[in-house]
């Protein structure tokens, strides 16, 4: 499987650069301030309050983490050597996603300090704990799907960036405005907010309609980075 | 071993290729030759299933790329313009990663050092690619294509970037892959392409000006038999001589050596020989001949010629640098 090539060539651009660690590093940080923020003004174990803000430390790390994806390739001109090789589109395009993904796994398992801390001071929901990771790992997948998507429209990875997180800012304003919206235009929103049914995983349900909403946005995300390239890069 | 037919790519309302046929046979370097953004690097790419034709058909091996592009893409080596290096990497680990890109079957490790061999880069082949200087990465970039043996080698301006001692290295290699590949190769440098190529294919604006073997395109194009030849002696006489031979069409002086020498310039007609008859003529009348060379027309000639004619036929004046912007 060709997937696997690729997968294992852009992990490996990732860790034996900084870029992995900084952002890595990045994430770490902020969800640490927020968790001990939480326990030191609150003297309460728990870090659910904290995990509530992990979507939006990563809505800006995603960007950042996918931008070189596919860009790098038409920069460097290795897209002609990739693509006059036997290799699908798909493929490619799926290699790159896991590789991201699994650097987005690597700072989420970095994250398990916190519970291994709120375990030793407290009794911790670890129910609740576990829904609210898978809902973090899903919620990141669609992200990094837009970020790979929108690395895929231009050569410059400064533009890939503001157009993931244009798009990013985008389904989170859109969950803003289910304040302001009743009736049809709310339920619109409701459908398409990105945020909306990470909620039910805080609240420690794994709802099926909810894993099935990620995993068809991202699948739309990465379907249309293929269509892209074909249709773009291959003309 | 490569069958086009038909072939056509259009941006907008620019053809970029129009309508290209040709076949390249097992064992034969063929090669591109044509001014900047007369298509040639779009042929290429849709050699090897990067740009996909309006129309027309490719068949590698047999496979016809857009049916069966897998089957196909296994049997090509691609060395786009800019060779494809990323620059994270060391040489050995994107041959490697090429190996398993191209479906390599057979050892890896002894397959790398085999390219690295032929393209002499086994000194730096812990190096990452982004401190290799130009040469070695051309080198790189053509170990790329060459790695895991594929039939058809398709090299877009293989010698770009080299030093004159390493452009008749890599010339040298492509001649010697030849017996075990069939290579394609573009250039616009035509000493190297009539030195290693068996066919020349001479595109102008997305057309097939002329095919044929080297020799036979400056001769075909050639319409007289040039001879410049110097000669002591009057010039009356001397003119009077040549022009009373067989098969001469014109002669002028056209060179003045020193008072009694004089460089002329013989037209005779084609295919016709008249070093022979010259000479007696002019041993008879007791003048000298100091200089003789025979005008060959050369590829040079023969490619400004067909360029050149076919702009004058369609006496349009776009400018090749539309092309080049795609």
């Amino acid at each position: 499987m060709k997937t696997w090539t690729i997968f294992k060539r852009e992990i490996r651009g990732y860790f034996y650069s900084p870029q992995a660690y900084i952002l890595m590093g990045f994430f770490i940080l902020l969800t640490g301030f927020f968790f001990s923020d939480f326990i030191v003004h609150t003297r309460y174990p728990s870090i659910q309050y904290s995990m509530a803000n992990w979507p939006m430390i990563f809505l800006f790390i995603a960007p950042i983490l996918t931008m070189k994806l596919f860009t790098e390739e038409r920069k460097y001109g290795t897209e002609k050597l990739v693509f006059s090789s036997p290799i699908s589109v798909t493929e490619v395009v799926l290699g790159k996603f896991l590789s991201v993904c699994v650097v987005y796994l690597s700072s989420l398992i970095l994250t398990l300090i916190h519970v291994i801390i709120v375990s030793i001071i407290g009794k911790p929901d670890l129910g609740s704990i576990f829904t609210s990771y898978i809902g973090n790992m899903l919620l990141g997948f669609s992200f990094l799907s837009v970020g790979v998507f929108a690395s895929s429209l231009t050569e410059n990875q400064i533009i890939s960036a503001i157009i993931s997180f244009g798009l990013l800012i985008f389904f989170w304003i859109i969950d803003i405005l289910q304040g302001i919206f009743s009736g049809i235009p709310l339920k619109l929103i409701k459908l398409i907010s990105l945020f909306e049914p990470y909620t039910s995983f805080q609240n420690g349900i794994i709802s099926l309609s909810s894993v099935i909403y990620y995993i068809s946005f991202t699948g739309i995300f990465l379907f249309l980075t293929v269509r892209v390239i074909k249709s773009r890069w291959l003309q | 071993m490569i069958e086009v037919s038909n072939l056509s790519k259009s941006y907008g309302s620019l053809k970029a290729v129009d309508d290209i046929s040709f076949s390249l046979k097992d064992g034969e370097i063929l090669g591109f030759l044509g001014p900047n953004g007369a298509g040639k690097s779009t042929t290429m790419n849709m050699l090897c299933g990067l740009t996909i034709p309006d129309e027309g058909e490719i068949k590698i091996n047999g496979f016809d790329l857009s049916k069966n592009p897998r089957k196909a893409k296994r049997h090509i080596g691609y060395l786009p313009e800019i060779p494809p290096l990323y620059p994270d990497m060391t040489v050995l680990e994107l041959l490697s990663f090429c190996c398993e890109l191209k479906d390599y079957s057979g050892n890896v490790s002894e397959e790398c050092n085999r390219v690295l061999n032929l393209c002499g880069i086994e000194n730096v082949k812990t190096r990452l690619i982004k401190n290799l200087s130009k040469g070695y990465r051309q080198r790189t970039g053509i170990a790329t294509a060459l790695i895991g043996n594929p039939k058809v080698l398709i090299l877009d301006e293989p010698t770009v970037g080299l030093d004159p001692k390493q452009i008749k290295e890599i010339r040298d290699v492509i001649k010697n892959l030849s017996k075990k590949h069939s290579i394609i190769l573009s250039s616009h440098i035509l000493p190297e392409v009539s030195a290693i190529c068996d066919r020349i294919i001479i595109i102008n604006k997305g057309k097939i000006a002329a095919i044929d073997t080297p020799e036979n395109l400056s001769s075909s194009l050639q319409s007289s038999f040039n001879i410049y030849i110097e000669i002591e002696g009057p010039k009356e006489d001397v003119l009077y001589t040549i022009s009373s031979l067989d098969n001469v069409l014109s002669v002028e002086a056209v060179k003045k050596i020193d008072e009694k020498i004089f460089g002329y310039m013989i037209k005779g007609e084609k295919d016709k020989d008249i070093r022979r008859s010259l000479f007696y003529a002019l041993a008879d009348g007791k003048m000298p001949i100091l200089k003789l060379e025979v005008e060959q027309m050369s590829l040079e000639d023969a490619f400004l010629h067909i360029t050149l004619e076919e702009e004058f036929k369609e006496g349009e004046d776009r400018t090749y640098e539309d092309l080049d912007n795609i």
